[in-house]
């Protein structure tokens, strides 16, 4: 393979923005200090983890100090469903970071439609039996479909219940909603580095911290602040996304749709760079194996520790059998990725429907 | 050069036939099945383990090459572990590898392997395709996996590669040294891989809780000489774990599923002069009555042999008696090196 990969898999993370280069590689080189030490090297690396932070509830809608800086999204769900008081809600196609945590308090999963869409009925009567959270998928990773948070926290805000809103895939490609009590954010899924997150918090909302130690971030969360990834968080947070992908990611989920492919979530409004397509009987796993072969980086959902492409809990919680293949965009993808990504998938499938999926089974 | 399929399982063998197929300038895929949940995850040295695929794709890394894992666990749960609780269930006794070989790796892996656009599969067996295409004994004579591989089709022989037919086992693992890989010093892989602690009558007891097979452990006279737990943990020619007291060394003789019952007797009853197999492949069928060698069990005796005309049941009829033919064992059929064809025993045929 002489030409490099196409990337399609920004949801499960992202190259590095330019401008997220720019603001974090000086921090890896030269502004290397702890922010939390008492001397001169500390100053440029806490100026610039408090800048972030600026600019990351500026894009919330929050204030600077209702941010919590941790490691990423995982951390930063697990810190707000593992802290709750009382019983925990969270919806049926939950990251796994609250799904897993939910379960492990013995909370209750709310379903969804076939749209992918949360069962506001559910949801009510679920909140009239009293909770101390719900927690919800802002826009899902694996579909890219939007929750209504609106309408959602207008029953939550009736119950008394605190709504958290997970937003890993939202910033850099979205506006923030408006209408929450705690949000997740992790910038690598939009052009900013691995290995920083943040929870926010309205004022009043309470917050028990998981690690203990250094005092870092008001004692919510201890541990020496990483500031590379954390100003890239910020500037992702300034982001503003070129409609172009969306024109793109349109044109993709077309040729799918020519090819016999159903797109998951089409009944729901969705993130514009998330294409999630069943081709039916041909199983993800193999076109996710011969996409890679053929120079196309795609994913089939969520992989167990081996490896091995795991059943999808978002389409089963959808009503959907069958494997699918996600197609994630981004702010590198050009039109000329996409065309030639076009010609693979159809390369792909062609071959893999012709050498027949049933005898891949036994 | 061709694109193949590489199967690593993440031990010894299958790490150097990636290897050197790369070396070679093949376009290697190395491609690791998962083919069950391993029982205790923290427990090394069984084909699926956590361990094994990390392994796997830690050589794959190191050779630069492409590397997924398939998860093919609903095949093997149908063909290999219900074949095993089937087989033991109807009083015989299974061969999970021969079974692994000819369904998982030799026809669900290779169709894949086909519908990703690869020329051929390779795999770290101990044997070799000859042309025609036919299936011989590897160079290794101790090491030779061909008794295993008898299923493979006239297509699936000649899509493969076993690029260790022509080695001996040092010869491999001073490659793996060579190539500085990190599975060089690795076990061998051992019996059944999903049954870690290889008690198959648990395994059997767990998949059907609640089904009773206990009975009478009876000589061949009928007369009761004792009780068992459950007539599927016992196997043609087994001698421990009868408990039962005798003057002479007892042996199960048969299985009887209908009435669960363990026939046992002395150590004559079990020389067989013959028996009756189904389901053949064969490479090359011989004439009847033609000389052959016959072998039984995986590292068994060869022994010289003729075959009868059947269709679906061929006999297969012994010059001298053989020790313990197990029902559900597989018979494979040489000349030399060249396997003729296997089929599975349906029945000894005794001489008393």
């Amino acid at each position: 393979m002489s030409e490099s990969p196409i990337y399609l898999d920004h949801n499960a993370t992202s190259p590095p923005h330019p401008l997220v280069l720019e603001a974090a590689l000086p921090l890896i080189t030269n502004h290397w200090g702890n922010t939390g030490s008492a001397h001169s090297l500390a100053r440029a690396p806490h100026a610039v983890v408090e800048h972030a932070r600026g600019q990351l509830a500026a894009w919330a809608g929050a204030r600077p100090k209702d941010v919590v800086f941790c490691s990423g999204a995982t951390e930063a769900n697990n810190l707000v469903v593992l802290g709750a008081e009382g019983r925990v809600l969270c919806s049926a196609t939950e990251h796994p970071s609250v799904l897993e945590a939910v379960q492990l308090r013995g909370g209750t999963v709310i379903p969804v439609d076939c749209h992918g869409r949360l069962d506001l009925a559910c949801l009510e009567e679920e909140l009239s039996q009293g909770a101390g959270l719900l927690s919800v998928l802002a826009a899902n990773n694996e579909t890219g479909v939007l929750q209504d948070t609106s309408a959602i926290y207008e029953l939550t805000r009736a119950a008394g219940v605190p709504l958290h809103l997970d937003c890993a895939q939202l910033i850099g490609r979205h506006a923030a909603p408006e209408c929450w009590d705690y949000m997740t954010v992790t910038g690598h899924k939009a052009g900013g580095l691995k290995g920083a997150g943040a929870l926010l918090r309205r004022q009043g909302q309470a917050l028990s911290a998981r690690s203990h130690g250094g005092g870092q971030e008001r004692g919510f969360r201890a541990g020496t602040l990483n500031p590379a990834p954390i100003a890239s968080l910020g500037v992702v947070a300034t982001l503003v996304h070129s409609p172009q992908v969306r024109i793109q990611r349109d044109r993709l989920e077309a040729a799918c749709v020519a090819l016999g492919a159903h797109v998951s979530g089409s009944g729901a409004p969705r993130l514009w760079n998330t294409c999630n397509v069943v081709f039916d009987g041909i199983q993800s796993d193999m076109l996710v194996v011969g996409l890679d072969l053929a120079g196309v980086c795609a994913s089939a959902g969520s992989a167990c520790a081996s490896g091995a492409a795991k059943a999808s809990g978002v389409l089963l919680a959808m009503g959907i059998q069958e494997s699918a293949l996600r197609l994630s965009l981004g702010w590198s993808t050009t039109a000329q990725d996409i065309s030639r990504a076009i010609e693979a998938i159809q390369v792909v499938v062609a071959r893999q429907r012709a050498l027949g999926s049933e005898s891949w089974q036994g | 050069m061709a694109r193949v399929v590489a199967a690593m399982s993440g031990g010894v063998d299958s790490s150097v036939v990636a290897a050197l197929l790369h070396e070679q300038g093949h376009e290697v895929i190395g491609v690791h099945m998962k083919l069950h949940d391993a029982p205790d995850p923290d427990k090394a040295g069984h084909c699926c383990g956590l361990d094994d695929a990390l392994d796997a794709r830690s050589v794959a890394d190191r050779l630069g090459i492409a590397f997924h894992v398939l998860d093919l666990r609903v095949a093997f749960q149908k063909a290999v572990m219900d074949d095993l609780t089937k087989t033991y269930l109807a009083g015989a006794t299974p061969n999970p590898c021969i079974q692994c070989n000819g369904v998982l790796k030799f026809r669900v892996l290779l169709n894949r392997a086909l519908a990703l656009g690869a020329e051929s599969l390779a795999t770290g067996h101990y044997a070799r395709i000859t042309p025609g295409p036919g299936l011989a004994r590897a160079v290794d004579h101790d090491k030779d996996q061909s008794y295993f591989l008898f299923p493979m089709s006239h297509e699936a022989l000649s899509r493969t590669l076993f690029p260790l037919g022509d080695m001996t086992k040092a010869q491999v693992r001073a490659h793996a040294h060579r190539l500085g890989l990190v599975t060089a010093n690795k076990a061998e892989s051992q019996e059944i891989c999903f049954i870690p602690d290889q008690d198959h009558g648990r395994f059997i007891a767990d998949q059907h809780p609640g089904l009773d097979g206990s009975g009478d452990i009876v000589d061949s006279s009928g007369r009761v000489l004792g009780k068992h737990k459950g007539y599927w943990r016992y196997t043609v020619g087994q001698r421990r774990g009868l408990g039962v007291a005798a003057p002479f060394k007892l042996y199960v003789e048969r299985v009887e599923p209908d009435t669960k019952r363990v026939v046992v007797g002395g150590a004559k009853g079990l020389w067989h002069e013959g028996l009756v197999a189904s389901r053949w492949t064969w490479m090359s069928r011989p004439a009847p009555g033609e000389p052959v060698m016959a072998r039984i069990r995986h590292n068994g005796h060869l022994v010289s042999a003729r075959i009868d005309d059947g269709e679906k049941l061929v006999s297969v009829r012994f010059d001298e008696p053989v020790w313990a033919v197990a029902p559900g064992q597989a018979v494979v059929l040489y000349q030399g090196d060249q396997v003729l064809g296997g089929g599975w025993i349906r029945r000894a045929v005794g001489d008393q």
